[in-house]
Protein backbone atom coordinates (compact mmCIF):
# COMPACT_ATOMS: atom_id res chain seq x y z
CA UNK A 1 0.00 0.00 0.00
CA UNK A 2 2.82 2.46 1.26
CA UNK A 3 4.35 2.09 -2.60
CA UNK A 4 1.49 4.37 -4.59
CA UNK A 5 2.59 7.23 -1.86
CA UNK A 6 4.97 9.50 -2.48
CA UNK A 7 8.42 9.06 -0.55
CA UNK A 8 9.52 12.03 0.86
CA UNK A 9 12.46 12.87 2.65
CA UNK A 10 11.19 14.90 6.14
CA UNK A 11 14.02 16.85 7.60
CA UNK A 12 14.42 18.62 10.93
CA UNK A 13 17.20 19.54 13.42
CA UNK A 14 17.21 17.13 16.32
CA UNK A 15 15.51 18.86 19.64
CA UNK A 16 11.78 21.32 18.56
CA UNK A 17 12.83 20.87 14.97
CA UNK A 18 11.81 17.45 14.84
CA UNK A 19 9.05 17.23 17.23
CA UNK A 20 7.59 19.82 14.83
CA UNK A 21 8.50 17.41 11.48
CA UNK A 22 6.56 14.72 13.44
CA UNK A 23 3.63 16.73 14.66
CA UNK A 24 3.40 18.40 10.68
CA UNK A 25 3.28 15.23 9.10
CA UNK A 26 0.91 13.31 11.56
CA UNK A 27 -1.87 11.17 9.11
CA UNK A 28 -0.30 12.92 5.92
CA UNK A 29 -0.61 10.44 3.18
CA UNK A 30 3.47 10.23 2.47
CA UNK A 31 5.75 7.37 2.75
CA UNK A 32 8.04 9.09 5.43
CA UNK A 33 12.00 8.93 5.80
CA UNK A 34 12.77 11.00 8.84
CA UNK A 35 16.21 12.79 8.13
CA UNK A 36 17.96 14.45 11.43
CA UNK A 37 20.73 14.27 13.80
CA UNK A 38 21.38 11.70 16.34
CA UNK A 39 20.71 12.70 20.24
CA UNK A 40 20.02 10.37 22.73
CA UNK A 41 15.93 10.09 22.40
CA UNK A 42 16.07 10.28 18.73
CA UNK A 43 15.92 6.52 18.53
CA UNK A 44 13.05 6.77 20.58
CA UNK A 45 11.09 9.51 19.11
CA UNK A 46 11.34 8.03 15.81
CA UNK A 47 10.66 4.48 16.98
CA UNK A 48 9.01 2.16 13.98
CA UNK A 49 9.88 5.03 11.50
CA UNK A 50 12.45 5.54 8.55
CA UNK A 51 15.42 7.46 9.96
CA UNK A 52 18.68 8.47 8.35
CA UNK A 53 21.20 10.44 10.55
CA UNK A 54 22.96 13.02 9.22
CA UNK A 55 25.73 15.00 11.41
CA UNK A 56 25.23 18.73 12.44
CA UNK A 57 26.86 21.34 11.09
CA UNK A 58 26.33 23.44 13.51
CA UNK A 59 28.87 26.36 12.51
CA UNK A 60 31.26 24.28 11.36
CA UNK A 61 32.47 24.88 7.52
CA UNK A 62 33.89 21.80 7.26
CA UNK A 63 30.72 19.94 8.85
CA UNK A 64 28.86 21.49 6.49
CA UNK A 65 30.81 19.53 3.92
CA UNK A 66 30.35 16.56 5.49
CA UNK A 67 26.18 16.73 6.12
CA UNK A 68 26.39 17.74 2.18
CA UNK A 69 27.98 14.60 0.59
CA UNK A 70 25.38 12.61 3.11
CA UNK A 71 22.21 14.30 1.97
CA UNK A 72 23.34 13.97 -1.41
CA UNK A 73 24.27 9.47 -0.27
CA UNK A 74 20.29 9.52 0.92
CA UNK A 75 18.71 11.12 -2.21
CA UNK A 76 20.80 8.59 -4.34
CA UNK A 77 19.55 5.81 -1.51
CA UNK A 78 15.70 6.52 -1.07
CA UNK A 79 15.12 8.37 -4.50
CA UNK A 80 12.50 10.83 -2.86
CA UNK A 81 10.20 12.71 -4.67
CA UNK A 82 9.18 15.36 -2.04
CA UNK A 83 11.25 16.85 0.86
CA UNK A 84 9.61 18.54 3.88
CA UNK A 85 11.92 20.67 6.04
CA UNK A 86 11.03 21.99 9.54
CA UNK A 87 14.25 23.81 9.25
CA UNK A 88 17.98 24.16 10.96
CA UNK A 89 21.23 24.11 9.45
CA UNK A 90 21.30 20.58 9.11
CA UNK A 91 18.70 21.05 6.22
CA UNK A 92 20.26 23.58 3.85
CA UNK A 93 22.32 20.78 1.92
CA UNK A 94 19.51 18.50 1.25
CA UNK A 95 17.13 20.74 0.28
CA UNK A 96 19.33 22.60 -2.71
CA UNK A 97 20.71 19.28 -4.05
CA UNK A 98 16.71 18.45 -3.95
CA UNK A 99 15.65 21.53 -5.65
CA UNK A 100 18.68 20.86 -8.34
CA UNK A 101 17.54 17.05 -8.94
CA UNK A 102 13.32 18.43 -9.62
CA UNK A 103 12.14 17.36 -5.99
CA UNK A 104 9.38 19.10 -4.78
CA UNK A 105 9.92 21.28 -1.45
CA UNK A 106 7.88 22.53 1.59
CA UNK A 107 9.11 24.67 4.22
CA UNK A 108 8.06 25.17 7.49
CA UNK A 109 8.97 27.97 9.18
CA UNK A 110 9.89 26.90 12.73
CA UNK A 111 7.40 27.55 15.47
CA UNK A 112 9.71 29.27 17.77
CA UNK A 113 10.18 32.25 15.12
CA UNK A 114 7.12 34.22 15.77
CA UNK A 115 8.35 38.02 14.63
CA UNK A 116 11.45 37.59 13.12
CA UNK A 117 12.73 34.74 10.08
CA UNK A 118 15.23 32.36 10.74
CA UNK A 119 18.12 31.62 8.90
CA UNK A 120 17.63 28.97 6.98
CA UNK A 121 14.08 30.15 6.13
CA UNK A 122 15.43 33.24 4.54
CA UNK A 123 17.84 31.15 2.73
CA UNK A 124 15.02 28.83 1.50
CA UNK A 125 12.29 30.98 0.83
CA UNK A 126 13.22 31.60 -2.90
CA UNK A 127 13.03 27.73 -3.80
CA UNK A 128 10.73 26.33 -1.57
CA UNK A 129 7.06 25.43 -3.49
CA UNK A 130 5.13 25.41 -0.97
CA UNK A 131 6.26 27.41 2.32
CA UNK A 132 3.80 27.47 5.34
CA UNK A 133 4.58 30.14 8.85
CA UNK A 134 3.06 29.50 12.83
CA UNK A 135 2.74 32.87 13.33
CA UNK A 136 0.98 35.57 11.07
CA UNK A 137 3.47 38.35 11.77
CA UNK A 138 5.65 36.33 9.70
CA UNK A 139 3.64 36.83 6.57
CA UNK A 140 5.35 40.26 6.38
CA UNK A 141 8.83 38.65 5.84
CA UNK A 142 7.31 35.95 3.36
CA UNK A 143 4.55 37.31 1.31
CA UNK A 144 3.82 34.29 -0.62
CA UNK A 145 3.74 32.14 2.62
CA UNK A 146 0.66 30.27 4.22
CA UNK A 147 -0.22 30.36 7.42
CA UNK A 148 -0.99 27.23 9.11
CA UNK A 149 -1.24 27.72 12.57
CA UNK A 150 1.29 26.78 15.32
CA UNK A 151 1.79 23.23 16.22
CA UNK A 152 1.27 23.81 19.65
CA UNK B 1 6.02 17.10 41.80
CA UNK B 2 6.95 19.64 39.68
CA UNK B 3 9.21 19.13 36.29
CA UNK B 4 11.51 20.94 34.40
CA UNK B 5 13.06 20.82 31.01
CA UNK B 6 15.81 22.66 29.79
CA UNK B 7 15.63 21.10 26.17
CA UNK B 8 18.25 19.90 23.77
CA UNK B 9 19.70 23.02 23.11
CA UNK B 10 23.58 22.58 23.31
CA UNK B 11 24.22 25.27 25.59
CA UNK B 12 24.06 25.10 29.77
CA UNK B 13 21.04 27.00 31.31
CA UNK B 14 22.14 27.67 34.85
CA UNK B 15 20.32 30.33 35.30
CA UNK B 16 17.51 28.42 36.26
CA UNK B 17 18.40 25.44 37.21
CA UNK B 18 19.89 27.24 40.01
CA UNK B 19 16.89 28.96 40.76
CA UNK B 20 14.89 26.15 40.64
CA UNK B 21 17.57 24.20 43.19
CA UNK B 22 17.56 27.14 45.53
CA UNK B 23 13.71 27.05 45.70
CA UNK B 24 13.31 23.46 45.80
CA UNK B 25 16.16 23.40 49.13
CA UNK B 26 13.56 26.30 50.82
CA UNK B 27 9.93 24.96 50.61
CA UNK B 28 11.37 21.12 50.49
CA UNK B 29 9.60 20.63 46.75
CA UNK B 30 9.87 17.31 45.34
CA UNK B 31 11.83 18.52 41.62
CA UNK B 32 12.42 16.44 38.72
CA UNK B 33 15.40 17.83 36.17
CA UNK B 34 16.05 17.08 32.72
CA UNK B 35 19.38 18.52 32.46
CA UNK B 36 20.07 18.36 29.15
CA UNK B 37 23.51 20.20 28.57
CA UNK B 38 23.29 22.16 31.57
CA UNK B 39 26.79 21.75 33.34
CA UNK B 40 25.50 23.65 37.19
CA UNK B 41 23.68 20.01 38.74
CA UNK B 42 21.12 20.88 41.96
CA UNK B 43 21.50 19.36 45.55
CA UNK B 44 18.13 19.53 46.17
CA UNK B 45 16.52 17.99 43.22
CA UNK B 46 16.31 14.97 41.19
CA UNK B 47 18.05 15.12 38.09
CA UNK B 48 18.90 12.92 34.64
CA UNK B 49 20.85 14.53 31.61
CA UNK B 50 18.74 12.99 28.86
CA UNK B 51 15.94 10.39 29.69
CA UNK B 52 14.17 8.54 27.09
CA UNK B 53 11.29 10.14 25.73
CA UNK B 54 8.75 8.13 27.46
CA UNK B 55 9.97 8.77 30.83
CA UNK B 56 10.40 11.93 30.59
CA UNK B 57 6.56 12.16 28.78
CA UNK B 58 5.65 9.90 32.06
CA UNK B 59 7.24 12.36 34.52
CA UNK B 60 5.22 15.36 33.01
CA UNK B 61 2.68 13.57 33.25
CA UNK B 62 2.83 13.04 36.89
CA UNK B 63 3.96 16.63 37.67
CA UNK B 64 1.54 19.23 38.54
CA UNK B 65 3.13 21.70 36.47
CA UNK B 66 6.02 22.05 34.21
CA UNK B 67 8.78 25.24 34.11
CA UNK B 68 10.84 25.39 30.84
CA UNK B 69 13.03 27.01 28.99
CA UNK B 70 11.39 29.17 25.94
CA UNK B 71 12.26 26.15 23.38
CA UNK B 72 9.48 24.82 21.04
CA UNK B 73 10.17 21.28 21.85
CA UNK B 74 10.11 21.45 25.74
CA UNK B 75 6.81 23.79 25.53
CA UNK B 76 4.88 21.39 23.23
CA UNK B 77 5.48 18.42 25.27
CA UNK B 78 3.79 19.82 28.11
CA UNK B 79 1.27 21.18 26.49
CA UNK B 80 0.03 18.31 24.69
CA UNK B 81 0.10 16.80 28.06
CA UNK B 82 -2.11 19.24 29.34
CA UNK B 83 0.26 20.73 32.09
CA UNK B 84 0.45 24.07 33.01
CA UNK B 85 3.86 25.59 31.89
CA UNK B 86 5.88 28.29 33.24
CA UNK B 87 8.38 28.97 30.60
CA UNK B 88 11.82 31.10 31.38
CA UNK B 89 13.43 32.12 28.12
CA UNK B 90 17.62 31.68 28.10
CA UNK B 91 19.21 34.58 26.64
CA UNK B 92 21.98 34.54 24.02
CA UNK B 93 23.17 37.84 25.61
CA UNK B 94 24.11 35.96 28.59
CA UNK B 95 25.40 32.83 26.78
CA UNK B 96 22.47 30.83 27.27
CA UNK B 97 21.05 30.07 23.77
CA UNK B 98 21.74 30.59 20.31
CA UNK B 99 18.66 31.76 19.44
CA UNK B 100 16.25 34.24 21.09
CA UNK B 101 13.37 32.45 22.85
CA UNK B 102 11.86 35.35 23.86
CA UNK B 103 9.25 36.05 20.75
CA UNK B 104 8.03 32.55 21.00
CA UNK B 105 7.45 32.77 25.40
CA UNK B 106 6.07 36.47 24.48
CA UNK B 107 2.92 35.42 21.73
CA UNK B 108 2.32 32.07 23.92
CA UNK B 109 1.73 34.34 27.04
CA UNK B 110 0.22 37.09 25.12
CA UNK B 111 -2.59 33.98 23.86
CA UNK B 112 -2.93 32.93 27.52
CA UNK B 113 -1.92 29.43 26.69
CA UNK B 114 1.29 30.01 29.04
CA UNK B 115 2.92 31.90 32.48
CA UNK B 116 6.73 33.45 31.43
CA UNK B 117 9.46 34.63 33.62
CA UNK B 118 11.52 37.20 32.16
CA UNK B 119 13.64 38.02 35.10
CA UNK B 120 14.55 34.91 36.90
CA UNK B 121 13.61 37.23 40.21
CA UNK B 122 10.04 36.59 39.66
CA UNK B 123 9.82 32.86 39.35
CA UNK B 124 8.89 32.30 43.23
CA UNK B 125 5.76 34.81 42.43
CA UNK B 126 5.12 32.98 39.14
CA UNK B 127 5.13 29.79 40.84
CA UNK B 128 2.82 31.17 43.20
CA UNK B 129 0.18 32.34 40.12
CA UNK B 130 0.21 28.27 38.90
CA UNK B 131 -2.78 27.50 41.02
CA UNK B 132 -5.25 30.35 39.71
CA UNK B 133 -3.55 30.25 36.15
CA UNK B 134 -6.80 29.23 33.58
CA UNK B 135 -4.96 28.43 30.36
CA UNK B 136 -6.88 28.99 26.89
CA UNK B 137 -5.99 25.28 25.08
CA UNK B 138 -7.63 25.20 21.96
CA UNK B 139 -4.74 25.29 19.20
CA UNK B 140 -5.88 26.67 15.56
CA UNK B 141 -2.95 24.63 13.75
CA UNK B 142 -4.11 22.91 10.22
CA UNK B 143 -0.26 22.13 8.81
CA UNK B 144 -0.76 18.88 8.01
CA UNK B 145 -4.22 19.51 5.82
CA UNK B 146 -2.29 21.89 4.15
CA UNK B 147 0.42 20.13 3.42
CA UNK B 148 -1.89 17.08 2.02
CA UNK B 149 -4.21 19.50 -0.07
CA UNK B 150 -0.48 20.69 -1.92
CA UNK B 151 0.81 17.31 -2.28
CA UNK B 152 -2.80 16.27 -4.01
CA UNK B 153 -2.79 18.74 -6.37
Amino acid sequence: MKNNLPKTLVIGAGGGHLTEAILATKRVPIDKIFVTFWLPFSDQLLKGEKRHYVIDPHKSPLKYIINAFQSLWIIALERPKVIINTGGGISIALSFFGKLLGLKLIYIESGARVTTPSRTGKLLYPYADLFIVQWKPLLEHYPRAIYGGPLL
Amino acid sequence: MITVLVGTNPYSFNRLVSAIDGLAEQHNWEVFIQLGNTKTTPSHCLFSHFLPKNELMQKISQSEFVICHGGFGSIQDALSLGKKVIAVPRYPQLGESNDYQVELVKELEAENRILAVYDIKDLTETIAAVENFDPKTVSNNRIPEIITEFLSK
